[in-house]
């Protein structure tokens, strides 16, 4: 495998150099065919026309200048223009090839890295391996995987309720008709729903602050802030850093990953009903 | 086959089980990184989650359960078990399809251990497993996994080439221990070594303190580690020594198997909180009393936190279905409430010369697993360790320090609890005469340690000396002239003593037996927790108070049929720690293992 890398990445320099050979090809026999142009067309005709008409006289004089310099720029503004071309398309197969290949350059990498065992060495074949993890949707035609994909994204969109119903019973909380009760009765339910939750939530998501300072502290808003993380109300005239008072601490989770969905699951179903067999 | 890539810990727990890992690399590398490998596994129908602890439960699902022609995990290649978090909780749902504490039935003697039982009492059309298979099921379930994640491009990293150490409770005999290492086998993991994970969990305070433990255990120190998990309990003594001016660390002491831990804990909160509310006219199903059980262990851990802010707590069970307010009963638990049933009643107050009471003989006994009828821990704790006292001294054998481990011991009111009783029993100095050494974690300690041993066993760190945690023992016939209506007397030859080391053997030169050909041949085995200084080779009558029987030895010789060989028996603790008995032919060096029976013992 890893020789086989290898050659791929010694064809996509000959490529690039091979470009920048056409691109020197191009240039060169502009440059002649430019020449050839004007030594065939009969610039004294021109002159000599331009003194029967004073319209065409101050026509050509706007015209020839920019004719030269065409001839003096030519050369480098096409070679330049070649050569990046040559580079964007390099980059951008480079990109593909990595895309593509991405599996194939991962065992040689860490083969290598087994044997001299190096330092900086953070075993990485569970995250990088991790990243293409259990998808098991397998499907024939392209047309059932996207149907597949569709229901696992629906599924997955689901799947914090029905976390949060099957160990908290949100669901059958919130369906409650509260005046039913007295408060007392439903304050020690919240407090069991509460508790459920909560673990639940920590559990899988560890929800924590995005700034961890006391709310009504006085915080600087850096000038390059992410604006996704930090919203900013109130006078907000000038430009950053700004200096505010902290006034919500924000929520982001510090565990963000996803679970795998097994298929053959009804997208639509965020708790199933339940019968005893008796 | 190529070089391990990493060294493996697996903590097969009774309730839960956590697998750790580093890569091995050059010893110049000062600290490795040891990491949790985190187990894909169902946590509730078709999600499948990482989770640091697998519970170790097997759920056998129906045709019911999953959707038709679905495998249960994508990568399993046993699609018909359902292993972890969504195994325990739909297997508490059906319980008659719920293998539990398949670790505890392992070293069951009252059953045949490789024969289909579990789950234990389920109707005949449900698929059964013997102990050895729902175990060596959980490892399989590890071993995809792994292999699914870290192997699944390169060969090299699959888990059956790297090397694994696989902890058992320190109380497990040499029985147990040879049918985990058959439950590895059996899910394909040969490279395997044995731990105990009472050492486990002290390997891992020395891996996580760096080099400051030399500082925090001084020479002539009595280490107690008390390892109290969801279900089983275990305890050994370690000895700090010193020799040429280095520490040494010898195990000289291991506890029996005693069935009781954390969740005897939430049931007996969860009968008392249900009594309390049957006098209030409240009757609980097994669905209610199931949640009521989910909420007394949070109130447990709530409540023994040791926040003085939380004196009680309220426990609701939540109606089923959509009547959740309506249908809801609550208790309300003081911290009272939890200090007498969890900390008095398991933990109680008692004097050095306790002994665990003993249940009252009935005739009918359930087989099930043998759960200890004297739940109090800490009678257990003064009987291990006045087990081990020697004649001479007195007090100043109780230990100086001790390694909590398990889920039990965080709370701190359990823990300074067992600090105070053990103060008071070294002439009532009180707590102060104790140390605690400060576990880092009391749920994933274990594996870590597991793979430190690892580490320590390739040179990058101290080794605790072990060996065997029992004498054994087999039984012969005394040459005496045989007396009518008298058996004829069994005599104990101690073939293996306490603290044997891995990788050593020995032969019974001295003790010749003459054996047929072709007829089986038995001998009783025997173990004893507390005859620490038999030496291999030594006889002695009156054993029948000390010693405990614990299987037969069988095997056949193969040759011409009824002819006589002469053998003497030869030993090995191999080096993975499992013990070996072989019959050796004194004429032609040829060699018949001595199988552990594993049926049912009397």
């Amino acid at each position: 495998m890893n020789h086989a890398s290898s050659f791929t990445l010694k064809c996509l320099y000959r490529i690039a150099i091979i470009m920048m050979l056409i691109a020197l090809f191009f240039t060169v026999s502009g440059i002649w065919i430019w020449r050839l142009i004007f030594s065939f067309l009969p610039l004294e005709i021109l002159q000599g026309a331009s003194s029967h008409s004073s319209e065409l006289a101050t026509g050509l004089a706007a015209v020839m200048p920019i004719l030269n310099m065409l001839e003096y720029c030519f050369i480098p503004s096409v070679f330049f223009i070649l050569i990046c071309g040559a580079l964007i398309l390099c980059l951008m197969m480079r990109r593909l090839f990595i895309r593509s290949t991405a599996h194939l350059e991962l065992n040689p990498r860490l083969q290598t890295k087994g044997m001299k065992a190096s330092k900086t060495d953070k075993v990485k074949p569970l995250k990088e391996s991790l990243k293409d993890l259990p998808l098991p949707s397998e499907s024939e035609s392209p047309g059932a995987e996207k149907k597949d994909d569709l229901e696992f994204t629906q599924r997955l969109y689901l799947h914090v309720l029905s976390v949060l119903q099957r160990d908290g019973r949100l669901l059958d909380f919130l369906s409650e008709n509260l005046n039913n009760y007295e408060d007392h009765q439903i304050g020690s339910a919240v407090r069991n729903i509460h508790e459920n939750c909560k673990k639940a939530l920590n559990k899988y998501l560890k929800p924590s602050a995005v700034i961890d300072k006391n709310e009504g502290e006085e915080v600087i808003v850096p000038r390059n802030f992410d604006i996704s993380s930090i919203k900013l109300t109130g006078k907000v005239v000038n430009e950053p850093p700004f200096q505010g008072v902290l006034r919500h601490k924000g929520w982001q989770v510090a565990r963000l990953e996803l679970p795998t969905l097994t298929p053959g699951q009804n997208p639509r179903i965020i708790a199933p009903a339940e019968v005893e067999i008796l | 086959m190529s070089d391990p890539v990493y060294i493996i810990g697996i903590d097969l727990g009774t309730t839960n089980s956590v697998v750790a890992y580093t890569r091995i690399r050059s010893i110049e590398n000062e600290n490795p990184e040891i990491k949790i490998f985190e187990i894909p596994q169902f946590t509730s129908a078709g999600v499948i989650q990482k989770c640091l602890m697998t519970p170790s439960f097997i759920y056998i699902p129906s045709d019911q359960d999953l959707p038709s022609g679905a495998p249960s995990i994508p990568w399993s290649s046993d699609n018909n078990l359902i292993v972890g978090e969504y195994g325990r909780d739909r297997g508490a749902e059906i319980p008659q399809r719920l293998i539990s504490s398949a670790k505890s039935w392992l070293c069951h003697t009252m059953i045949d251990r490789n024969k289909p039982i579990l789950p234990w009492g389920s109707p005949e059309n449900i698929i059964k497993m013997s102990p050895v298979e729902a175990s060596a099921g959980i490892l399989k379930f590890i071993r995809d996994a792994w292999n699914h994640i870290m192997a699944s491009r390169d060969d090299r990293f699959k888990i059956e080439r790297q090397e694994i150490y696989l902890t058992v409770p320190a109380s497990f005999d040499a029985i147990a221990r040879d049918l985990t290492v058959k439950a590895a086998e059996h899910a394909g993991l040969f490279n395997i070594t044995l731990l105990e994970e009472p050492q486990a969990a002290f390997y891992s305070w020395i891996e996580n303190s760096g080099d400051q433990w030399r500082k925090d255990v001084h020479k002539g120190d009595l280490i107690l580690i008390c390892d109290i998990g969801g279900g089983t309990s275990d305890f050994s003594l370690i000895q700090v020594g010193e020799d040429q001016g280095e520490l040494v660390l010898e195990r000289i002491a291991v506890g029996d198997h005693l069935l009781v831990g954390g969740d005897n804990m939430d049931l007996s909160t969860a009968y008392f909180a249900a009594r309390r509310m049957a006098e209030t006219g409240i009757r609980l199903d097994t669905w209610q009393m199931r949640k009521l059980v989910h909420g007394c262990r949070n109130a447990k851990e709530n409540l023994l936190s040791g926040d003085a802010s939380s004196t009680q707590y309220s426990v609701s069970v939540l109606g089923r279905g959509g009547s959740l307010i309506g249908g809801s009963v609550k208790t309300v638990l003081s911290r009272d409430d939890i200090q007498n049933l969890i900390v008095d009643g398991f933990f109680p107050m008692c004097e050095f010369s306790a002994k665990p009471q003993q249940s009252n003989k009935i005739g009918l006994k359930e087989t099930g697993l043998s759960y200890e009828a004297d739940p109090s821990i800490t009678r257990h704790i003064a009987d291990f360790l006045y087990r081990n006292k020697p004649d001479n001294r007195n007090t100043d054998f109780l230990p100086s320090a001790v390694l909590f481990n398990g889920g039990v011991m965080k709370s701190p009111a359990i823990r300074q609890r067992i600090k105070d009783l053990i103060g008071q029993w070294k002439s009532g100095e009180g707590s102060q005469s104790i140390r605690e050494i400060a576990s880092n974690d009391f749920d994933l300690a274990v594996a870590r340690g597991a793979v430190y041993y690892g580490l320590a066993r390739r040179g990058a760190g101290i080794r605790i000396r072990g060996g065997l945690g029992r004498s054994y023992y087999i039984g012969i016939a005394a040459s005496m002239p045989a007396v009518p209506g008298i058996p004829q007397p069994v005599k104990a030859l101690c073939v293996a003593p306490f603290g044997m080391e891995e990788g050593t053997g020995d032969i019974l030169k001295q003790q010749e037996f003459i054996l047929v050909v072709g007829e089986p041949v038995c001998f009783d085995f025997f173990c004893s927790m507390v005859r620490h200084d038999d030496a291999i080779g030594q006889t002695f009558d009156d054993w029948q108070s000390q010693l405990e029987e614990i299987t037969t030895l069988k095997t056949t010789l193969d040759g011409p049929p009824g002819s006589i060989i002469r053998v003497s028996i030869e030993i090995k603790v191999t080096e993975i720690g499992t013990l070996e008995l072989w019959c050796v032919s004194v004429d032609d060096n040829r060699k018949w293992k001595l199988e552990f029976n594993v049926r049912e013992q009397g």
